[in-house]
């Protein structure tokens, strides 16, 4: 096990800035996330820590030893990819033994490793077998397996469930989380689906653009997203977003929109504070929209968009002027095309319209 | 207006070679339906849409529209359109040009194609990116052309093979209600083929499960969920997936149990029935991640068990019980659990499935 830290390390590739002015701060036998969309950095920051990339600037340092001119064999680090690049005619031992053989380790040593290996990975009853023999999920454990025999200090993981398909993904996760708890390695993961950093990571990066927007439990991003990219990243279905304009009237405030004025008088005087115009974005997620088939009191009314059974939750769409807002209903809830519903928001977000900043500090929720 | 058709597959059969791709296929599409068929790579979803589009033929086996047999009608002739996963763009066109070809090339004349283009782009309000360069569109503008495309042609059935696979799981969320909301505001008959169990269940009325070229079920996706047939459907549709457990039937005096080693499960109220229609005493026990409540202190029955993973979601959980060497997926509403805590399950008695282990057939 190792930290590994960055320290303002920026890399450009001719015109375009792949990671710009990065510090972070990963954690002896941490299970770190870098996650981002495509273009956001993270397998470059990976390279760099890997040692194949140097950075343009800054400092990459494990166990706080710099390593920017450590070369990559030296730096006791392995990569698993989204393609696991096993060798197709060697058998899954031999995939395994392969790292250990290279460093001419005895064989009886050999033998012991890749055993202990593919106990943690349960996939000792496959060791005979060849890749092409494999399920898409036991190939990528054997792809880890190969990464693990070797007991490096840093473990990084490009995308390894990507190619996965949906179903077996889910299963994955769960079972990769319990492997990752058992090796005693520090481990770097790189994904764009944020649904594997939130249930497997301690800590994530969420990045965009090669920037650095917050660093945080998945808990904390969860419910104190910093800003619009994050808030908007975080959760599934997605938080849902509608431009505000904020205004007082007659000793009262309000969220404006052109389909619905939303009161807010208790938070006037935070958010006078903090915004930098009255253009807001107001921000609810799914889970924090409560229906009702009848109207009540401080509910709005909307119509269905269209309503999607996705047991066991029911996703309601709903038609807030152009936008689509999604609320998430319990399984009995049951409504049609161009119904009309009303719907109370029970937690809000807002965000500066400019500066894309969170402005409540996420603790607003109405009973 | 539209014209509208049902489609009716009879005793379709597909052979390539040795494989037997779709096998004796007995399927009714109504009118205005969106079905789609569902399952795993090699399940025969992808070839029944295409003899149902024309481009395969079927080794034997009949399709009706509207009671009328077009088997032996070619693609063109069948007024259907289809929409795939890798769309057709033509690079050097505007989105306009796009749209428009299907008619162009059946020689429509000019101020119907205007009005078919503008009547499809205000439908997926897309009339902004008309004149745009192709080379400028995003991923899901290009998708909403592609449909754009279908709809001009205002065939009697839309057929859909996997046309999200390419989009991330972000704008797959959304897409999926734009174009459920799409073919049921214009009432068209909807063919959609899709491997994601997600897809189909939020977008369908009805759901055709298959694998290796048999139909499994073919039902409302409440249906589906609530009563799968067999094995296969009960873990296909559904995720987190069903749990399920191997247990032995077994009578002891007046009461009947579920006996799966770890842990014993009184079924005397369903004994009568699980004796009448399994095979044999050994049957799965299946239940949902959402049908297993989790207790901190003990319970009257309830099972004993350790939390040994958390999988956090923001409101939710999913947490991996270990009862003995059984482990259970549970979603967890509120998850204020730690991993390693010791905890009480019990199951929703009036949610629990129970398979024959051998034939795979529900017997509750």
């Amino acid at each position: 096990m190792a930290s590994v830290s960055l320290k303002e390390v920026s890399k450009k590739f001719g015109n375009i800035t792949a990671v710009e002015n990065l510090t972070i701060d990963i954690k002896d036998g941490e299970f770190f996330s870098l996650l981002g969309p495509s273009g956001a950095g993270k397998t470059t920051i990976l390279r760099m820590i890997a040692g194949v990339e140097k950075p343009d600037k800054g400092s990459i340092y494990i166990d706080d030893v710099p390593v920017n001119d450590v070369p990559p064999k030296e730096r006791d680090v392995t990569m698993v990819f989204q393609s696991y690049a096993l060798f197709p005619h060697k058998t899954v031992y031999e995939n395994m033994a392969y790292p250990l053989r290279k460093r001419n380790m005895p064989e009886t040593e050999v033998k012991k490793i890749v055993h202990e290996t593919a106990e943690i990975l349960h996939i000792r009853h496959l060791l005979s077998r060849l890749p092409k023999q494999l399920s898409g999920g036991e190939r990528q454990r054997v792809g880890l397996g190969r990464a693990m025999v070797r007991q490096p200090k840093v473990c990084l993981l490009d995308e390894p469930l990507t190619n996965l398909d949906a179903k077996l993904r889910v299963e994955m996760r769960g079972e990769f989380k319990k492997i990752c708890g058992n090796l005693k390695t520090t481990i770097v993961y790189a994904t764009p689906d944020q649904l594997e950093s939130v249930t497997m990571a301690h800590r994530i990066a969420v990045l965009d653009k090669g920037k650095l927007l917050q660093c945080d439990s998945p808990d904390e991003l969860y419910n104190r997203p910093k800003n619009f990219f994050v808030a908007g990243f975080i959760g599934s279905p997605a938080m849902n977003f509608v431009d505000c304009t904020f205004i007082e009237e007659d000793k009262k405030a309000y969220l404006d929109t052109a389909e619905f004025r939303y009161e807010i008088t208790d938070l006037a005087e935070k958010i006078k504070s903090r915004i930098t115009s009255s253009e807001v974005i107001l921000g609810v997620r799914p889970e924090h929209i409560k229906i009702s088939k009848s109207i009540e009191e401080g509910y709005i009314q909307l119509e269905v968009f269209v309503s999607e059974r996705l047991r066991p939750q029911i996703i309601v769409d709903l038609k807030a002027g152009e936008k689509v807002i999604k609320a998430l209903a319990p399984a009995e809830f049951d409504a049609d095309i161009g119904d009309k519903i009303w719907v109370k928001f029970e937690k809000i977000f807002l965000f500066d319209k400019r500066t894309g900043e969170e402005i409540t500090g996420g603790d607003v929720a109405f009973g | 207006m539209l014209r509208l058709a049902n489609v009716k597959l009879e005793h379709l059969t597909k052979t390539f070679g040795e494989v037997v791709a779709v096998n004796d296929l007995n399927l009714e599409i109504k009118d205005k339906d969106f079905v789609c068929l569902l399952g795993p790579s090699g399940c025969g979803k992808t070839t029944t849409l295409r003899m149902i589009g024309g481009v395969e033929t079927p080794t034997s086996g009949e399709i009706y529209f509207d009671d009328k047999p077009v088997t032996d009608l070619p693609s063109k002739d069948r007024d259907i359109a289809m929409v795939f996963q890798f769309y057709v763009i033509y690079p050097d066109m505007k989105p306009y040009d796009q749209i428009a070809f299907p008619l162009k090339v059946r020689k429509f004349p000019k101020h119907e194609i205007k009005e078919r283009v503008e009547e499809a782009t205000s439908i997926l309000r897309i009339e902004y990116l008309l004149e745009k360069p192709i080379s400028q569109l995003t991923v899901d503008e290009r998708q909403r052309i592609e449909l754009a495309r279908a709809l001009v042609r205002k065939p009697q059935v839309y057929l859909l093979d996997e046309p999200l696979t390419n989009l991330d799981a972000k704008l797959r969320a959304h897409m999926r209600a734009e174009i459920k909301r799409l073919f049921k505001s214009i009432g068209a008959t909807t063919i959609y083929v899709t491997h994601d169990q997600v897809e189909a269940m939020s977008m369908a009325d009805k759901i055709a499960v298959m694998t290796l070229g048999f139909l499994q079920q073919y039902d409302s996706p409440d249906e589906l969920y609530d009563h799968p047939k067999n094995l296969f459907v009960a873990g296909f549709v559904g995720s987190p997936s069903m749990n399920f457990i191997d247990c032995t039937f077994v009578k002891e005096g007046e009461k009947a149990y579920l006996d799966a080693a770890e842990f014993k499960y009184e079924v005397t109220d369903l004994a009568e029935k699980i004796e009448k229609d399994s095979t044999s005493p050994e049957v799965t026990l299946g239940i949902r991640p959402e049908d297993i409540e989790i207790h901190v202190s003990r319970q009257r029955n309830a099972l004993s068990a350790d939390v040994s993973i958390l999988e956090p979601m923001g409101h939710r959980a999913i947490a991996h019980i270990q009862l003995g060497g059984i482990t259970l997926v549970v979603n967890v509403d509120l998850p204020k659990l730690k991993t390693g805590d010791k905890v009480w399950l019990t199951f929703k008695k009036e949610k629990i499935h129970i398979f024959d282990k051998k034939t795979g057939a529900s017997i509750i």
